[in-house]
C-alpha cells in the first residue's frame, strides 16, 4: 500500500509512518502539502539565496519511453532586469543537447519561462538531466532535474478470432506480443482470463515473427467457447518478462466474444449493381456478428440462428446497402447496390 | 518620365453620383493628383530605377493571367507575365478543364444545332438536349445573382455576388468562349454546369485533345506518354495529372483535363510574343503615392524552384519568350496597367485563417501544392493590393461553396487533391501519389486526430453537399428545366430542412483536442488506422508510387503502439504523441464485437471492421483548402476598387484573387482575365 505524497512521488506507507510516528495524532488531519512544506523547510540551506535560480519542472511524472516530455524552466529571482532575454539549454544524462527554448518576455502570462517539448528517452527509470541558462543579461547556476521514464509497455494483439463463435465448440485465436521499444519478445508469456477473472489458460509466444511483421511473436490457440450464448468479455494479460534487464509493465487487453447458438437457418445474399443488374463479386456481407463475402457470382451464404438482424452489403464504389428484419426461415435477400456518385469528376476538378 | 493620367484617363465606370458630394471630392482628389500633381508624380517615378518596362504586366500565368495576357497582346501592346512557379499554367494546368460559361456561348449553340467541331474530332452526339442548352445573357445574369438559391449547407452562393461584375461576366461569357477557341482550345460536348455557374441551363464542356503520334497543339494531338495514359503509374512533364478518357463527350481516342486548356493557351501566348519571367514572385505594387495615384509597376523577387536533392533549377516545358532574369529583386514598369492574376489565399495559412481560424494549421495544404510550390495561392495579390488601399468583396463566400476546404478521399500524401505520379518534375515535392479510397473506403478504417482519438462517424467524414449547378442535384426544388429562378420556395424553411445535407465532420476534425496547445491550438494531423485484414478486403496497393515509406504520410508497424510511435517520430506536423491510440483501437474492437458504436453511431451507416490483424497501417487524411472566395473588389471592367469606391488607376485583377463571385473554377478566371486584358490594353500609357 502506498500513499500519494507531494510532487507525485509515491511514498511508501511504512516510511511515512516511521517518520511521523511521534506526531501521528497531530498530523492525521493536516494537508499533505503543508507537511511537504515543513519537510522542505528542513532542507533549505541556512545561507540566503538572493541570486537568480533556474527551476525546472517535468511533465508528465512518468513519461512513456519515446513519448513526450515537457520541460519547463523558469527563472526565480528577487529582481530581474525588465528585458531579460536568454535561452535555456537542456542536456540529457549523456551531456547531449536535447533542445533549447527561448525565455518568454515579462508580459507573457508565464514570464521568463522556457518550455521545451521533446521526445522521452527509452530507458525506464530516473534520468538526471541538466538545464543551463544562456543569457547576456544575467547569470545563474546550472540545475539538475530528474526525468522519470515509465517501464516499457507491452503490445498485445489478438487476431483471427471468429466474429461469431458457436457455443460449446472450440475456436481459434492468435495472440501476439511485442515491446514497441524493440526488446525481443520471443517466448514471453501471457494468460487468458474469462469474464469472472478466472484463468482459462496460460501460454507463451513462439520464436518466429508473424509473416509481414518484423518481430511480432505469436501463439496459435484453440480455446473452448463458453457454454452460454451472448457477449463475453475476456482479458488477455501480458506479463512482464522475468529476467529482462529492462522493466516492462503488465498489459491487460480486453476482448469481446460473440457466442451464438447453433445455426438454424440460412441466408442467401445476391449482390447486384442497381443500374446494370450485374452481380457484384467480393462484396462484404455483414449480418452482425456473422460475416462473409460474395463470390464471383455475386452470391454468399450465411448460416445463423433465427433472430433479428441488420444486414449490410457493401463494396467500393457503392453506397452500403442496409436491410433490417426478422430471419426465421431460410431466405434470399437481393442487395441492389447504388454507385456512390455523391461526388462527380466535375466536383473534384476545377 | 511621362506625366500620369493628365488627360483625366482615370476611368470611373459609374461616373459620379451627383448626390454624393463626399465621394465626388474624393474622386476629384484623385484626379487632381493625376492632373495637377504631375510634379509630385514625376518625382516618385523619377526616383525609381526600372529594370524592365512593358505596356501591361500580368502577375500570374494561370487561368486568368494567360487569358488576360493573350487578350492584351491581341490589341498590339507589349505584355510580360511574371509567375512564381517554374512553368506556366497555374492551377489551371492540373484542373479537370470543366469550363462553365453560358449565356448562349458558341459551344452551347454548336451543340444545340447538333453540329460537330470544325476539325471533325467530335463524333458523339450532343449530351444535352437543345432545351437544356438554350441560354441567353439575361438568364445567365439572373442565375448568378439569384437571391433565392440555397445550398445543402443552407448557404447562399449567388446572393452575395458583386452585381456589376456579374453583369460584365455574363455579357463576356460568349466572347470569351470564342476567344479560347481562337487560341487552340478545343471543347467537348456540353455536359451539365459547374458549381456556382447557375441552375437553369447546361453550360460546361471539358477541353480535349486527340491521342496521336505527336504532341502538336495546332493539330490538336497529344502522345499517350505526354497525356499520361500510356502507363497508369507515370505522369509526364507535359501533363502533371494524367488525362482522362473523353470518349463520352468527344469520341474514342480523346482525352481531357486542364492540360488540354493550359498548354494550348500557353502555346498561343508564346507564339504571339508574350514575354514570360518564371521563378519570379510578384511582391509589391508600386503606386505613385501610398493610397493615391496610379499603379505604375511592380516589384518582384527571384525565388527559384530547385530540386531538393540536386539543387538544379526546374525548367519550364517550353522556353520561347522566357526571360531568364536572376537578380534578387527587380522593378518592372507597367506603362498602361498591372493585372493581378496570382491566385487566391488557399495556400497561406496566416491569411486564410481570417475565414476559419482552425485552418491556420499549416499541416493542411492547398491543392496542387507540389506543382505550384510554397508560393502557390499565397495571397500575394490580396496582400499587395491591400497595402495600397484596395477594397474587399465576398468575404463570407468561402463558407458557401462545398469544396472550399474539404477532407480528401486520397490518403497517404500531403498533395491529396491530385494524383500526380512520378514523371513530372515536381513529384519529388510530394513523394507519393496517394491512394484514392473513395467515399466507400471510409468504412474500412477508423479516423483519429493528433492524440489518437476518434472524432466522428468515419463514413460521414468525406461527404460534401452537392454544389449549386445545373441540373440541380437537390440544390433547388425544381430540377433541370423545372427549376424556377428567383423563387421564394427555393429557400423556404421547409425546403432547407428537407435539403440540408451536411454533417460537419470536417469541423469535428478541426476542433480543439487534447493535443492543441497555446497559443495556436492547432488541431493537428488526421490518420486513417487499419490492419492487414482491411488491405485484403479492399485490395489497396500500399506500395510506391501510391505511398512512400519515407515521406511521413504512410506508416506500417507490428503493433498499434509501435504505429503511434512511428507517426510521432516520422510525420513533420505531428507535434504531440498519439497517446490514446492503443486505447482507441481496443475500444473500437469492442464496439465492433458488440455491433454498436455509442460514440458516433457508426454502425448505422455501414458495417464496422475490427482492427486486429497485424501488421497495422496508418495513412494520412488531408484537409485541402482548394477554392478562394473573398478577395479584391472589382468593378465591371475588373478594375480594383479602393475603400472610397473608386477604381485604383492602372490596376486590374482577375481569377481567384478577386472576391464577390462564388463560382468555382475556370469560368470565373477566363472571363475576368478576358475583360481585364481588354481594358488594360486600352489604358493610356
Amino acid at each position: 500500500m502506498s500513499v500519494d505524497g507531494p510532487a507525485g512521488f509515491r511514498w511508501p506507507f511504512v516510511f511515512w509512518e516511521v517518520g511521523m510516528r511521534e506526531e501521528t495524532e497531530v498530523i492525521a488531519h493536516v494537508e499533505p502539502d503543508l507537511l511537504a512544506a515543513r519537510d522542505e523547510a528542513h532542507e533549505i540551506e541556512p545561507e540566503e539565496r538572493s541570486g537568480p535560480r533556474l527551476v525546472v519542472t517535468v511533465s508528465p511524472d512518468a513519461a512513456e519511453p519515446f513519448g513526450e516530455v515537457i520541460l519547463t524552466a523558469s527563472i526565480e529571482a528577487d529582481e530581474l532586469p525588465e528585458d531579460t532575454k536568454g535561452e535555456v539549454v537542456f542536456l540529457d544524462d549523456q551531456g547531449n543537447e536535447r533542445g533549447r527554448a527561448a525565455l518568454t518576455d515579462r508580459l507573457d502570462p508565464q514570464p521568463f519561462t522556457a518550455r521545451l517539448e521533446c521526445m522521452a528517452p527509452e530507458r525506464p527509470g530516473k534520468h538526471v538531466w541538466t538545464a543551463r541558462l544562456e543569457s547576456e543579461d544575467l547569470e545563474c547556476d546550472e540545475v539538475s532535474f530528474t526525468v522519470t521514464i515509465a517501464p516499457h509497455p507491452i503490445s498485445v494483439t489478438i487476431w483471427d478470432m471468429p466474429p461469431a463463435i458457436e457455443q460449446g465448440r472450440s475456436f481459434p485465436m492468435k495472440v501476439g506480443l511485442r515491446c514497441p521499444c524493440g526488446c525481443n519478445a520471443q517466448g514471453w508469456t501471457f494468460r487468458l482470463l474469462d469474464s469472472d477473472g478466472s484463468e482459462i489458460l496460460a501460454g507463451q509466444v513462439g520464436d518466429e515473427p508473424w509473416p509481414g511483421t518484423a518481430s511480432l511473436y505469436y501463439a496459435c490457440l484453440d480455446v473452448a467457447a463458453p457454454d452460454t450464448a451472448g457477449s463475453h468479455r475476456w482479458t488477455v494479460v501480458a506479463e512482464p518478462p522475468e529476467g529482462s534487464d529492462v522493466p516492462h509493465a503488465e498489459r491487460r487487453l480486453s476482448i469481446v466474444l460473440n457466442v451464438m447458438r447453433q445455426p438454424e437457418v440460412s441466408l442467401r445474399i445476391r449482390a447486384r449493381d442497381a443500374k446494370t443488374g450485374e452481380p457484384v463479386a467480393g462484396a462484404k456481407v455483414v449480418a452482425h456478428p456473422y460475416r462473409t463475402r460474395t463470390g464471383e457470382d455475386g452470391e454468399a451464404l450465411l448460416h445463423l440462428p433465427k433472430g433479428t438482424y441488420t444486414v449490410f452489403v457493401s463494396r467500393s464504389p457503392y453506397f452500403a446497402f442496409k436491410s433490417q428484419g426478422e430471419i426465421s426461415e431460410d431466405m434470399t435477400l437481393t442487395a441492389e447496390l447504388h454507385e456512390d456518385r455523391a461526388l462527380t469528376d466535375a466536383e473534384l476538378w476545377a | 518620365m511621362t506625366t500620369k493620367g493628365s488627360k483625366g484617363s482615370v476611368e470611373t465606370s459609374n461616373g459620379l453620383n451627383r448626390r454624393d458630394f463626399f465621394k465626388a471630392s474624393a474622386a476629384a482628389g484623385v484626379s487632381a493628383a493625376a492632373l495637377g500633381g504631375a510634379a509630385a508624380a514625376a518625382e516618385s517615378t523619377d526616383e525609381i530605377k526600372w529594370d524592365y518596362e512593358y505596356d501591361v504586366v500580368v502577375c500570374g500565368g494561370g487561368c486568368a493571367g494567360l487569358t488576360a495576357a493573350i487578350r492584351a497582346r491581341d490589341a498590339g501592346v507589349s505584355v510580360l507575365i511574371v509567375d512564381q512557379n517554374f512553368d506556366l499554367g497555374g492551377r489551371m494546368l492540373h484542373s479537370g478543364s470543366y469550363l462553365s460559361l453560358g449565356g448562349g456561348d458558341p459551344i452551347q449553340k454548336r451543340d444545340m444545332a447538333g453540329e460537330s467541331d470544325p476539325e471533325g474530332f467530335i463524333t458523339v452526339p450532343p449530351v444535352e438536349s437543345p432545351e437544356e442548352l438554350d441560354d441567353n445573357i439575361e438568364l445567365l445574369f439572373t442565375d448568378v445573382t439569384d437571391w433565392s438559391i440555397v445550398d445543402g449547407k443552407a448557404q447562399s452562393p449567388y446572393r452575395y455576388n458583386e452585381r456589376e461584375m456579374m453583369r460584365a461576366w455574363a455579357e463576356n461569357c460568349p466572347p470569351t468562349r470564342q476567344f479560347l477557341m481562337d487560341n487552340y482550345v478545343r471543347f467537348t460536348r456540353v455536359s451539365g454546369t459547374h458549381g456556382g455557374g447557375g441552375l437553369s441551363r447546361a453550360r460546361a464542356p471539358y477541353c480535349f485533345l486527340m491521342l496521336g503520334d505527336k504532341t502538336d497543339i495546332k493539330a490538336g494531338t497529344i502522345t499517350p506518354e505526354d497525356a499520361g495514359v500510356a502507363d497508369p503509374e507515370r505522369t509526364s512533364p507535359f501533363a502533371p495529372v494524367q488525362m482522362e478518357d473523353a470518349t463520352q463527350f468527344v469520341g474514342p481516342n480523346a482525352v481531357r483535363n486542364g492540360v488540354a486548356l493550359a498548354r494550348p493557351l500557353e502555346f498561343s501566348a508564346r507564339e504571339k510574343g508574350v514575354h514570360i519571367m518564371l521563378h519570379r514572385a510578384f511582391v509589391d505594387l508600386i503606386r505613385e503615392k501610398p493610397f493615391e495615384g496610379r499603379v505604375i509597376g511592380i516589384r518582384a523577387e527571384y525565388r527559384p524552384r530547385v530540386h531538393p536533392k540536386t539543387g538544379e533549377r526546374l525548367e519550364s516545358f517550353w522556353q520561347n519568350g522566357n526571360i531568364d532574369e536572376r537578380r534578387p529583386s527587380i522593378r518592372i514598369r507597367a506603362r498602361k496597367a498591372v493585372i493581378l492574376a496570382s491566385g487566391g489565399h488557399a495556400g497561406n495559412p496566416q491569411v486564410r485563417s481570417m475565414f476559419y481560424p482552425a485552418m491556420r494549421e499549416p499541416a493542411f495544404p492547398t491543392s496542387g501544392f507540389a506543382l505550384q510550390g510554397p508560393g502557390g495561392q499565397d495571397a500575394s495579390a490580396l496582400i499587395a493590393a491591400l497595402k495600397i488601399g484596395a477594397n474587399l468583396a465576398g468575404m463570407q463566400q468561402n463558407l458557401s461553396y462545398p469544396t472550399t476546404y474539404h477532407i480528401s478521399t486520397t490518403l497517404g500524401t500531403r498533395d491529396a487533391y491530385t494524383n500526380m505520379m512520378p514523371g513530372h518534375p515536381t513529384f519529388v515535392f510530394r513523394g507519393s501519389a496517394g491512394i484514392n479510397v473513395g467515399n466507400a473506403g471510409f468504412e474500412e478504417f477508423i479516423a483519429v486526430n493528433q492524440v489518437g482519438k476518434r472524432f466522428f462517424n468515419e463514413v460521414r467524414l468525406p461527404k460534401r453537399p452537392a454544389a449549386n449547378r445545373y441540373p440541380g442535384d437537390g440544390a433547388a426544388p425544381g430540377k433541370g428545366l423545372d427549376h424556377k429562378p428567383l423563387d421564394w420556395r427555393n429557400c423556404s424553411a421547409e425546403w432547407i430542412r428537407k435539403s440540408y445535407n451536411y454533417d460537419h465532420g470536417l469541423d469535428a476534425a478541426l476542433a480543439i483536442n487534447e493535443g492543441s496547445r497555446a497559443p495556436n491550438y492547432y488541431s493537428g494531423p488526421l490518420w486513417a488506422i487499419f490492419d492487414q485484414d482491411a488491405v485484403e478486403r479492399t485490395g489497396w496497393e500500399l506500395r510506391f508510387p501510391y505511398v512512400s515509406e519515407e515521406n511521413g504520410y504512410f506508416f506500417k508497424a507490428d503493433s498499434i503502439e509501435e504505429l503511434a510511435a512511428k507517426i510521432y517520430a516520422g510525420h513533420p506536423f505531428q507535434r504531440v504523441p498519439l497517446s490514446y491510440l492503443a486505447q482507441t483501437v481496443e475500444t473500437w474492437n469492442r464496439y465492433v464485437a458488440e455491433g454498436a458504436d455509442p460514440e458516433f453511431e457508426r454502425e448505422k451507416d455501414a458495417p464496422m471492421y475490427a482492427i486486429a490483424k497485424p501488421p497495422f497501417y496508418a495513412l494520412s487524411i488531408m484537409v485541402i483548402w482548394h477554392d478562394s472566395y473573398g478577395g479584391l473588389r472589382c468593378n465591371g471592367r475588373q478594375q480594383v476598387i479602393d475603400m472610397q469606391g473608386q477604381p485604383i488607376p492602372g490596376l486590374y485583377a482577375g481569377g481567384e484573387c478577386v472576391g464577390g463571385f462564388n463560382k468555382h473554377g475556370l469560368g470565373k478566371g477566363h472571363v475576368q482575365g478576358f475583360i481585364a486584358g481588354t481594358y488594360a490594353a486600352k489604358e493610356q500609357a
